[in-house]
This record gives C-alpha cells, structure tokens and sequence, in this order.
C-alpha cells in the first residue's frame, strides 16, 4: 500500500496576490526541500510536487498525524491544492481537479483512499486533469467522453491507434495499471539562492520584500535539513552600468540556530535599516553560511528538573515547550537589541576568579555567549557558577573608573581627610588586594591597594580604595571603586 | 452643620459590611481597604514591605516606579531578594541603561545569577525607551529594571501600557523630582537611605489603596556587614593612618599577624569567622 499526496503551489496569477509567498523564481524546488522532512521520496511531476509517506507514518505519530502536520505545513508553504491518493499520478489528477473547484479542499478524516477508493475517484473526475489527454481533449469530447472513467471505458486497441501511445501509458499510470517513473528530488548541499528583482531597488529597506521570498526558501531547505540557520549572507548586485561598486554583501548572525521565517526577517528588517546601496540594485542572493542542527523536543507533561530553566511567569508552573519558547523568543529579543545597538552594547556577563574587582566579571556580547550557555537544554551549571563566591560582602555597583575623592583639611587644619557626598566614616578596613603583577599587557593590570569599607552621609555605603607605593606617601590617593546599594 | 454631621453619620454607620447583604458588600469598594492586582505578585523578600504593598509583594504586568535621588542609593538590597527567587526558577533579568557597572560577584552572592543579567547600553532618552518596550514585548524577560531619567508623563503611560503584556516584573528608575507628577504607574515608592547606619526608608507615594504617611524602614547592609557595623560602633573609629594596617577595624575583629603569605589581610578573615 502506497500513500501519496500531491502539492500543487499557487499558480501565476494568484501570485500576484501579495499575501501569498512568491514561489515562481524559485519554481516547486522550495517545496521539495519542505517536504523532505517527512520523507526521502519526494519528487518533481510536472508542475507539482509528490511524495510518499506511507513509511514515515509511525515516525510521525500515525497516518492522522502525519497527515495533519503535512496539511498544516503545505498551507503555510503556500500550497493552493492538495490531494491523497494510492498512487502519484492520481493524487496530481485529484489536486488539479481541486484547484479549478476554486481551492475548496474537502477535509475527510478518514483520510487516505485505497486503491479501490482511487479508482472511484479517477472515474469522476474530468478527463483534462490528466495532462497527456489533454491534446485530444476535442476528440475525446466529440466521442462524448467526460471523464477519466468515460475514457477509460474505451477499448484500448482502438485508444493506442486513434492517440499517441502516450495517453494509454499515462491512463495506465493514473489508473496504476502501469509503473510510474520518478526522479527523486535531492537536498542541495548548499544554499546559495539568486533572485532577479522585477525592477530597480534604491534603498535597502525595499529589499526586504524581496529577500522574504528567498527566506521562505531558505527555511524549506532548512527543514529538509533538520537544522537551523546560525549565519547567513543577502548579496546584492548593481547593473552593470556602474562600473564601481558592482556589488554588495551583508552578513547577518543569530545568537542560536533557528528556522523560523518571521523572525529572520525581523532580524533581516533591522539590518537593513541600517544598511545604505551604493547604486540601485538589480538582483539580489541568499546563502546560507552556518547550519546547526536543530533539536526536535518531545512533548513531555511533567516539568524538567533541570538549572537551566527559564520562565517569565513567576510561577514557574509552564510546561517545558513553553519555556523552550521562551527561552526562542529571548533569544530573538537579543538579536533584535544587537541588530539596533549594535552586539557590543548587549552584553551578558561572566564571574572570574581575581581579587582585583575589574578582572572579576568579565562583559562579552551576548550574542557571542559561549555555547555552553547557550544551550537551552544544558543542565550543567555554567562556569561561574562553580567559582567559590567571596565570603564577604561586595559592593554591587561597580565604576567603569575608580573615581578620585577629593581631600577636605579638618578643623585643626591638620589632616586632610576624603569627603564625597559628605566626610567619609571608616567602618573596616584595610582590605589589600596586591595582584597582577604578571599582568603587564594591561595598563591597570598590577595593582597595589588598601580598600576600606566607608560610610558617607550622602551615598551610603562605599567601597574606598587608597593606592600603596612602598615609601612614597605623597602620591597615595583615595579613589571611590564601588557602592553598597 | 449638624444636619450634616448627622448625614454623614447615618451613611457611614449604613455603608458598613455588617448592615449590607453579602454580595453588595463585597462591591462596595472602602477607602481604607487595599486595592487588589489582576496579576500574581512576587514577594520582595523583606516583610516589612510586603505588608503595606497590594496583595503583599511586587505586581507583576505592571509598572512600578522607584524614585531616587541618585543611582546607586540602595536599590539592590531593596530589589535582590525577589530577583533572587525568580532566578532561582529561571528566570533572567535585564538591565537597560544601568548607571554604573553591576558587580556581579556581589549580586551572585545575592543569589541573582551572573549568568541570567543581561546589560544593555544605551544612549540616549529614545533609545532607553525603545530597548524597554522591545524587552516588554518580547514576553520574555523575568524582570526588566530600567532606568529611565528623562522620561515624560506620555512615556510612562506607553510603558504602563506595554507592561500589562510583560508577563514578569517591570521596575522604572527614576528622579525623585518627577514625584510631584502624575504617573501612570499603579505603584511608585521613594527609596532614600537615612543616615549612618542607612537603613533604606521607603515612602509610597502612589499605592492601590490609602496612602500612607509613615515611611517603611528596612535595614540597608549586607548579611555579612551587619555583624560588622555592630562591632564597629562598639569601639570608637578613626580615620586611617598611612601604616598599611591602621586600627580602624574593632580589636577583636583584628589579629595581628606578620605572614605575608596571606594575601588578603583583614577582612577575609573577618568575614570568614563571620561566616562560621
């Protein structure tokens, strides 16, 4: 038992509709790598696309299932038709006859005809949906034949002499009398997409709309793949009239791996709203730079005992694929911060283990966060958390640069003693952090201090510093490091 | 006059719970009776506060406003212990536009995790106001703390708006001068420190539900720093000589010693026999 189902994509002229994804550039192809996600049989007849997937249903979940995320998936594709049948040339006979119904898919079910139920459904149908009968469609009407079974019902002597052998063999091939010969479609290795624009683009932001078909592409492959997209690159070519700046390129990354339309083209909006052309631009192309493989979840009922879960809601009582679509959408929130500000001032951070207070976090791109992090599923603690956190209080606001204290003399006009916000109380002190002496790369890098814990009428709790040079007092200073808040 | 007096009597003593039916009291919304949130709340870990605060803890889907006279005046005492829960359950915090560089050794001890802080650096009003909302529409983030010092009346209400999406925990830092102004926050508090010893003293400004004139007081310093402002009041403190080890730290807590393998001399010590 074979089960078939054809997908017919929107033709020309319902294309031009702009809700519907524009396939025609790309003919069926982006189709074919969808559909290869559910099973290696797929193929290329005429201008629809088949496949098989009666072997993938217990992958899937049962007939119902599969059945289910094929329909789902296809209206998203941009299908226009679909049909199941027992064999590939009746499943394109049925989604043809579909399509000039005006697109009214009637939802049985149950499901997918066997082949005596396919035959019924041939016998109905108008002879003009099977393509090579279509030369003699004038004949054939004169003889008053309607429909497949009308034409089916002839002697076939008389039928192979008074046609070309060709409409017996494809009557046989629908009726699966006969074998039907398929080439099967095969993933690229690479994508690399061209798309010739249907007239000139001046600015950048105007590409989008163009760049969103090559997108939708570029996630068909990707889901053939089984994986998500890390980096990829939109080039663009001038006319050849501009001899300089002949091209152009931009690379876009996405802090995780992912395959989701909507979101690279949000990404790919900021980024080029950001982006000037040199001239105006006449074609344009995608190419998928870095893949990784994407993760299936299952569908568990009970919450993981992990660390690293993530919830917004404080009750922390979502299911995991909840929070696994949380943790998507943060991501998509950072790569869409990182594409406006730029990725150097979306920062995440990490402890390390220095006594200096500037060497003790490290602020790196989040987007560049090592992947360990990453990984919405990793139990393990990460890095810092390992670190032995200091046993004493630390100061949680830190100064970019230590902030000199200027000096007030007393009364007595003797000492002089650091003021800020008021005269500094001392309550301990010192704490001497003599570091980094191996450290000579950094200008700050050895440092020789006495830290004291200070009290100031006017900011609290401070976390004081006074540099030490051996035998040289007069050149010690008070600088404020770090606030208790 | 006594007419009236008597009216006012009369109404009082007819609007109480006791001579309504049931449902009808329970519609009759009292001046003195605190509001309610839609939203869950998060506890902010000092009870104190809680107790005066609608529902008893942070609103989530909502705006709250802490004013402050300047950053840094003692906002993550005041803020560490609910952050700390929600991360401990996963969650992440994200900073937009933070005055100064948050020390997260300091706030890891504090429990917020280092690896959950996102920093994000702006300049600018407009771009402290977009980063916010774009944090509040994703529905992702646990809590968002942003400082906001030149946002207009207009900006907040926008904000107010956004937050009723933004399923955790919204704080906006603000100047204490705009407390004379309306807001649309459902909640603002002026957090100021008092003198030495500075405990944080919270006055709430706008509530749901009676204000309230007394300021709530909640102790400032660290776990490990109270034992020390308690041994260091016990004896008298004086500025620092230029000797590397002056007595400005109690006797006790003080033991001399000449090694200088040990390289963190006073307060490592300290705060380890503290520990134990």
């Amino acid at each position: 038992m074979q089960n078939w189902m054809a997908l017919l994509p929107a033709s020309k002229h319902e294309a031009d509709d702009a809700s519907a994804p524009i396939w025609q550039p790309l003919d069926v192809r982006p189709l074919g790598w969808w559909a290869l996600q559910f099973t290696p049989r797929v193929a290329q007849l005429e201008e629809a696309v088949v496949l098989e997937c009666h072997a993938s249903e217990r992958l899937f979940g049962g007939r119902a299932a599969l059945r289910g995320r094929l329909v789902k998936g296809a209206q998203a594709q941009g299908v226009a038709a679909w049909a199941f049948a027992s064999n590939a040339l009746a499943a394109l006979c049925v989604a043809r006859h579909r399509l000039t119904q005006g697109g009214t898919q009637v939802d049985d079910a149950d499901a997918i005809p066997d082949t005596y139920a396919t035959e019924q459904m041939l016998h109905a149908l108008p002879f003009t949906t099977l393509s090579a009968l279509r030369p003699h469609a004038g004949t054939l009407a004169r003889l008053g034949c309607r429909t497949l079974g009308d034409v089916s019902a002839l002697p076939r002597g008389g039928l192979s002499r008074r046609f070309d052998a060709d409409s017996l063999r494809a009557l046989d091939q629908a009726y699966a009398r006969s074998p039907l010969p398929l080439s099967w479609l095969t993933l690229p290795a690479v994508f690399d997409e061209r798309l010739e624009l249907p007239c000139r683009v001046e600015t950048a932001p105007a590409l989008l709309h163009a760049a969103r078909t090559l997108l939708q592409a570029l996630c068909a492959w990707l889901a053939g793949q089984h994986a998500g997209v890390e980096s990829f690159t939109l080039r663009w070519h001038h006319g050849l009239r501009r001899q300089e700046a002949h091209a152009g390129q931009h690379t876009v990354r996405l802090s995780n791996p992912t395959r989701d339309p909507e979101r690279l083209s949000q990404l790919l909006h900021e980024h080029l709203q950001r982006l000037t052309l040199a001239a105006p631009v006449e074609d344009i192309s995608l190419r998928a730079e870095h893949i990784a493989p994407l993760m299936t979840h299952s569908h568990s009922l009970f919450p993981e005992q992990g660390g690293d879960q993530l919830t917004a809601h404080p009750d922390g009582l979502l299911t995991p694929a909840a929070r696994r679509a949380q943790k998507e959408a943060l991501w998509t929130l950072l790569d869409r911060l990182s594409a406006r500000l730029g990725p150097e001032r979306v920062l995440a951070g990490q402890v390390h283990a220095d006594h200096r207070l500037e060497h003790a976090q490290r602020w790196q791109a989040a987007l560049h966060a090592p992947p360990a992090a990453r990984d919405p599923s990793a139990g393990v603690p990460s890095a810092d958390t390992r670190i032995d956190l200091p046993p004493w209080p630390q100061p949680s606001w830190l100064l970019p640069k230590p902030l000199p204290l200027s000096l007030v003399t007393d009364a007595q006009g003797q000492h002089e003693h650091p003021h800020y916000q008021g005269r500094l109380q001392w309550l301990a002190g010192p704490h001497r952090v003599e570091a980094g002496w191996w450290d000579t790369a950094q200008p700050d890098g050895a440092c020789t201090r006495d830290y004291y814990l200070a009290s100031s009428p006017g900011a609290g709790l401070l976390w004081v510093f006074r540099t030490r040079h051996a035998g040289d007092m007069a050149t010690q200073a008070w600088f404020l490091h770090g606030l208790f808040a | 006059m006594s007419a009236l007096q008597s009216l006012v009597h009369s109404d009082r003593s007819a609007i109480t719970p006791a001579v309504l039916p049931q449902h009808l009291a329970a519609l009759v919304w009292r001046g003195e009776a605190m509001g309610h949130h839609q939203a869950p709340v998060v506890a902010s870990g000092h009870a104190a506060l809680d107790a005066v605060l609608p529902d008893g803890g942070w609103p989530c889907q909502s705006l709250t406003e802490i004013l402050q006279t300047q950053a840094g005046l003692g906002e993550w005492r005041l803020l560490a212990p609910a952050l700390a829960r929600l991360v401990a359950q996963g969650g992440s915090v994200l900073l937009v536009g933070a005055p100064q560089l948050p020390y997260l050794p300091a706030l890891a001890r504090e429990g917020v995790r280092a690896d959950r802080v996102i920093r994000i650096d702006v300049e600018g009003a407009a771009e402290r106001l977009w980063a916010t909302e774009q944090a509040l529409k994703a529905h992702c983030v646990t809590a968002v703390l942003s400082w906001l010092p030149q946002a207009r009346p207009e900006q907040i209400r926008r904000l107010q708006a956004f937050a009723g999406q933004h399923p955790g925990l919204f704080f906006a830092f603000r100047p204490a001068r705009v407390a004379q102004e309306s807001s649309a926050a459902p909640l603002r508090l002026h957090l100021t420190l008092g003198g030495c010893p500075h405990p944080l003293e919270i006055h709430v400004i706008k509530r749901r539900g009676p204000s309230l004139a007394e300021p709530i007081v909640l102790p400032h310093w660290p776990s490990g720093l109270a034992e020390l402002w308690r041994s260091s009041t016990a004896s008298p403190t004086r500025p620092p000589r230029s000797s590397p080890l002056p007595a400005t730290v109690p006797r006790h807590a003080l033991r001399p010693h000449t090694s200088l393998t040990v390289p963190h001399a006073e307060l490592d010590g300290l705060a380890a026999r503290l520990e134990a």
